[in-house]
């Protein structure tokens, strides 16, 4: 009986062992942990963790980030986010793009953050029903190989990737994550469903290829195996600062303008560490965070006009910007990812 | 342990009744029957596969025969209902490889023989340096298996089976891999042992003249069925 | 009998006896070597017609386009280019065995570890990088690699570059262990070519097949490989469905094709083992004569050599003549190691988990009946060779529904569980070996003495099993550490492990991030496999002494 007993108690204490970290929720509301805030974030890690690590030192609170995988991008962090809905992990979730965060909005997943919100912020970048922030800009734009296109040839429009002459020479990421997923939808929008399907359609009679995802589009233009390819400013700026001979165009601005795609967060309601998750945000949304984006590789333009950014910016500081409702975008991007991924898988 | 010598404990003779044994489509044992008197020595002869070495186990409890009994001490050991675990049957089986433990030293493993008796960590140490120096191994009581020869490491061996104080050893071939001088030296050792404490000993070999040491009853085993005849 | 009078110089010559090869296995044999670039080059033409480089179909209205995403052809690719890396591998494993077991040396066994606990996206990363710059030079920057027949090329030999000892180590140690008496018995009879190809070969060849099925299986459920080369898998497709869209019952789907080839290789190599006849005995100890210089001799060690220095210089390459990464290397030292702290971290749990499972395993079913040791190894054999991901579809979906009665989020219990079972085959099979050669007469003694349980646990543990457990334990954490989709998966906020962190770096490029801390998980891998084999050799040399 004793050496039952004795094993009964070595087994509950094993058990025990594994699963007490995990079993250290407080009620909901309250911080578990005052110095921590989980972060989920589909940026970049290089630059998502520098932010995270200045924010850290600035303010003594443990960041414990969790990043996208480059096969899934946005949407899986989306879809976790979702998941995760009765019991949330997360307190912030910063995005890299707009649509995937409105949705979340939509799903009742954010909290109110107005008073995180600096008062000379721009109105445009602001949710006027206080559950969603955006900054720091990239676009979508049309990358080519310097060393195959000369500047002057290059195309200005997204209708022209669909001419005879660059036949089988365009890249395009896997329209059903990321800001692909963005663009299809916001064509959507802007051109039409019809127009926007059939410019789908020449695309693939024109033989484009479709690959994982705006990195590996950068790449491969970089490599010189497709002249031309479709991504956004910051593969491009990032394929530029290692020396790799691209270029990029600002598509259709004498016509619909380039889809500017801008940097999002929201407060995830019910999140374990709702304190820090206010100072967090109010960290991203400090100039500081927005002149690092600048700054760095990235190269993403801030959405205020006086905060500090690089020369080579201005390029990309003079778009006009696509005029179309993000949270349109955001309802319909589901069905144009899919739509777009059927066409060009075909 | 006795240090003082003589024999103090019940002598136990072992029977075996109709013992069989059967592995898969192999009848390693068929209907087996022999006894050795309390104190007395029984040699196992017979080539290799003729099922010496299961009659042992069977004795000792580590097979289960499929007929038969087992008697030690006038006890019934294994029947038809009764099995009593091998640590009870207060017998020490000597292995043909020494089967010490790596990690610990001469001493700790021949002390661990004592362990199921209940018996404290100093007490056993006093009586595993006992057996050792009684089979001449005082001085590599600290010693490591990896460090001793291969006829220390059977003396090591058969300090731990002699330690527990058995009314009866049994011996599977435990000097096949020694040379002739350590052989001679260790039987003789067994035979003092037996003369002194009225040990049972149950002994297998497959070489006749292995069984020149110790006088006993020689038991000759083949295609597992024995045929007992006395040593001249 | 002798075994040279089991032959006659008319058998050995004649095509009408090969020793355990009948004529139809022969044939088999044959055709084997035919089918796997078949294979290949059939999910060559498929996948370049169709699929043009993306990635499968991943709407699925009906169950059958879920399990067969792309109408099949996302399966065939995957069963391509695993045939296509088998081939390679048994081209360049055999001939290292075979050199390696004539004359064994150390370095080269310990060398040829080294390809093999690289972790797989790792190895894809760098060998597209060197292929990329061997062809550019050659042709002058036109690129075969840059097709997809030179991506699939270039992933099938990535394969075989990382999974080759696992032909070769076996061989070798097969060929070893049997001693060349028989060779030299028939050298009297039959030119050494003709005795080698008839008489030494048909006994290599469950070691081979062994091998062969490993790799097929490695290659099949891999989800890194394709990934890096941009090719189109089923496991990547998998992998995703679970990722992106976190749709576990689709993903389970999906995956069912990869578990059904999963599981009737591993339960036709079950049945083939316990079937056969005539396994090796590894009592015979008899040492191996160098025996006379001959030019096939000569050729296998050229070959051997080759095959080491291009398969473990050929990434390490990449890595010297990528950006250069000593510059700012104390920084970025820094940056990196909170995720490989992370990861040696998970690796240890992943090495603790699956010691505990396979070896607590391997004790209580020592004892057991056959058919419980036959249903661990199915399982444990499935687990170790299914893509990981299923693995991680109940229990990543645990992590994001309501709390659970017990709730593993952010707790070490589920990587224990995780990597227990993913890898606990290999110290259950590393421990019931050691227990069935060495551990009986312990077991037995321990009986006699009557000691505890929890004594003799320990005792078993701490003697004999011993070096099996301590050599089991590294061979995991070596693989854990390089381990992708479990910790993508699993790693619980803040605590992201070098694994993922460098997934994450590659898909930037070619920069000295990645550069540096591939260099730095190589060589602890390669110190993992030095490790490895010390312990190999001193375990050899003790149970010769005691033999």
């Amino acid at each position: 009986m004793g050496t039952r007993i004795r094993r009964c108690f070595c087994f509950a204490f094993l058990v025990s062992l594994v699963s007490l970290p995990g079993c250290r929720r407080d009620s909901p509301g309250s911080e578990s942990n005052p110095g921590e805030v989980v972060v989920y974030t589909s940026v970049d890690q290089v630059y998502a963790e520098e932010v995270c690590l200045r924010f850290a030192e600035k303010t003594g609170i443990t960041v414990s980030p969790v990043f996208d995988t480059e096969a899934s991008k946005t949407t899986g962090l989306f879809r976790r986010l979702v998941a995760e809905k009765e019991n949330p992990r997360a307190d912030v979730f910063w995005n890299g793009e707009i649509c995937r965060t409105l949705q979340l909005v939509s799903e009742g997943l954010a909290a109110d953050l107005s008073s995180q919100v600096p008062k000379d912020f721009p109105a445009r970048w602001v949710d006027p029903n206080g559950k969603w922030v955006a900054f720091s800009l990239r676009a979508r734009v049309i990358v080519y190989n310097t060393e195959q296109v000369a500047a002057e040839e290059a195309p200005r429009t997204l209708k022209e990737l669909t001419d005879e002459k660059w036949r089988g020479k365009v890249a395009i990421a896997n329209p059903l994550f990321g800001t692909t997923a963005t663009h299809m939808a916001a064509l959507r929008v802007a051109m039409g469903g019809d127009e926007a399907l059939q410019w789908l359609r020449d695309l693939k009679e024109n033989d484009c290829r479709m690959v994982e995802g705006n990195s590996t589009v950068r790449d491969i233009v970089a490599r010189g195996d497709m002249p031309l390819g479709l991504t956004d400013t910051d593969d491009v700026y990032a394929g530029i600062a290692n020396g790799k001979p691209i270029d990029f165009v600002l598509p259709d601005q004498d016509g619909m303008g380039t889809l500017v795609i801008p940097n999002s967060a929201i407060l995830i309601a019910g999140g374990p560490n709702p304190g820090n998750a206010r100072k967090f945000l109010s960290y991203l949304l400090d100039p500081e965070v927005e002149a690092y984006l600048a700054a760095s590789r990235a190269r993403q333009l801030p959405c205020r006009d006086n905060v500090e950014r690089p020369d080579d910016l201005a390029k990309f500081a003079g778009v006009k910007p696509m005029d179309v409702d993000y949270a349109k975008v955001a309802a319909c991007i589901q069905d144009a990812a899919r739509d777009a991924e059927e066409i060009l898988n075909e | 342990m006795d240090s003082s010598g003589g024999g103090s404990l019940p002598v136990a003779n072992v029977a075996c009744r109709g013992v069989s044994k059967r592995f898969g489509t192999v009848q390693a044992l068929r209907g087996v029957s022999f006894e050795v008197t309390g104190g007395g020595v029984a040699l196992l002869v017979g080539p290799s596969g003729s099922g010496k070495t299961t009659l042992l186990r069977v004795i000792a409890g580590l097979e289960w025969p499929d007929a038969g009994e087992v008697l030690v001490g006038g006890e019934v050991m294994t029947g038809s209902n009764l099995y009593v675990p091998p640590h009870k049957r207060r017998l020490a089986f000597l292995f043909q490889r020494p089967t010490l433990w790596p990690h610990l030293n001469s001493r700790d493993n021949v002390a661990l023989a004592l362990v199921g008796q209940g018996i404290g960590r100093s007490e056993r140490r006093r009586r595993a340096d006992a057996a050792l120096a009684e089979l001449g191994m005082a001085a590599r009581a600290r010693a490591y298996p990896a460090t001793l020869s291969g006829g220390e490491m059977q003396r090591v061996s058969l300090a731990r089976a002699l330690v527990a104080e058995p009314s009866v050893l049994l011996l599977d071939e435990p000097f096949a891999a020694l040379d002739g001088e350590l052989r001679d030296d260790i039987a003789s050792r067994l035979a003092a042992l037996n003369k002194k404490r009225d040990m049972t000993i149950v002994w297998v070999t497959h070489r006749g003249e292995d069984a020149a040491a110790l006088r006993g009853k020689v038991f000759t085993l083949r295609a597992g069925q024995i045929e007992p005849h006395e040593m001249p | 009998m002798s075994p040279a009078a089991e032959w006659s110089k008319r058998d050995v010559l004649s095509d009408q006896n090969a020793g355990t090869c009948s004529y139809l296995m022969r044939v088999g044999r044959g055709l084997a070597w035919v089918a796997a670039p078949a294979l290949l080059l059939a999910a060559l033409l498929v996948v370049n017609a169709r699929l043009n480089g993306g990635g499968g179909r991943w709407i699925a209205p009906t169950v059958a386009g879920a399990v067969w995403p792309s109408g099949g052809r996302l399966f065939l690719a995957s069963v391509g280019l695993a045939a296509g890396a088998t081939w390679i591998a048994v081209l360049l494993g055999f001939p290292f065995g075979v050199s390696l077991g004539r004359r064994p040396r150390a370095a080269m066994a310990a060398l040829a570890f080294v390809p093999l606990l690289i972790p797989a996206h790792l190895a894809a990363y760098l060998w597209r990088f060197t292929l990329q710059d061997v062809f550019a030079a050659i042709t002058g920057g036109a690129g075969l690699w840059r097709t997809t027949t030179g991506r699939f090329l270039g992933a099938a030999w990535t394969f075989g570059a990382m999974l080759w000892p696992l032909v070769a180590l076996p061989t070798a140690m097969t060929m070893f262990v049997r001693g060349n008496r028989l060779e030299q018995e028939l050298a009297t009879l039959a030119p050494p070519r003709a005795v080698f190809r008839r008489a030494v070969v048909p006994g290599l060849m469950p070691a081979i097949l062994a091998g062969a099925g490993a790799v097929f299986l490695l290659a099949l459920s891999n989800y890194g490989v394709p990934l890096m080369w941009d090719l189109p898998s089923q496991n990547v497709a998998v992998f995703a469905r679970l990722a992106a869209f976190y749709e576990p019952g689709h993903a389970l789907v999906m995956s069912i094709p990869l578990l059904g080839v999963v599981f009737v290789c591993c339960a036709a190599a079950l049945f083939w083992t316990l079937a056969r006849r005539h396994a090796v005995d590894i009592g015979e100890w008899s040492l191996r004569s160098a025996g006379s210089p001959n030019r096939t001799g000569m050729a296998l060690r050229v070959i051997a050599m080759t095959t080491l220095l291009l398969t473990v210089a050929g990434p390490l390459a990449s890595l010297v003549a990528g950006p250069s990464w000593l510059g700012g290397m104390r920084a970025k030292f820094v940056a990196g190691l909170g995720p490989f702290v992370n990861g040696v971290g998970l690796a240890f749990l992943g090495a603790a988990g699956s010691v505990a499972l396979g070896v607590g395993l391997a004790r209580l079913l020592r004892r057991a009946r056959r058919v419980w040791h036959v249903a661990v190894e199915l399982i444990g054999l499935c687990l170790l060779f299914m893509p990981a991901t299923i693995l991680c579809v109940a229990l990543s979906t645990m992590q994001s529904g309501p709390t659970p009665i017990v709730d593993l989020y952010r707790s070490a219990g589920v990587f224990l569980v995780a990597f227990g079972l993913r890898f606990f085959y290999i110290p259950w099979k590393i421990t019931s070996i050691v227990q069935r050669l060495e551990g009986q007469p312990h077991e037995d003694m321990m009986r006699l003495m009557g000691l505890p349980w929890f004594l003799r646990a320990r005792l078993a543990l701490g003697g004999v099993l011993k070096p099996a457990v301590t050599v089991s334990g590294l061979i995991v954490f070596a693989l854990a550490l390089g381990e992708l989709e479990i910790a993508t998966f699993l790693y619980p906020p803040g605590w992201r492990p070098v694994s993922v962190f460098l997934d994450n770096l590659m898909h930037y490029g070619r920069s000295a991030d990645v550069v540096q801390w591939s260099a730095i998980v190589v060589l602890t891998e390669a110190a993992i496999a030095w490790i490895l084999l010390a312990a190999g050799l001193s375990q050899w040399r003790t149970l010769r002494a005691a033999a």
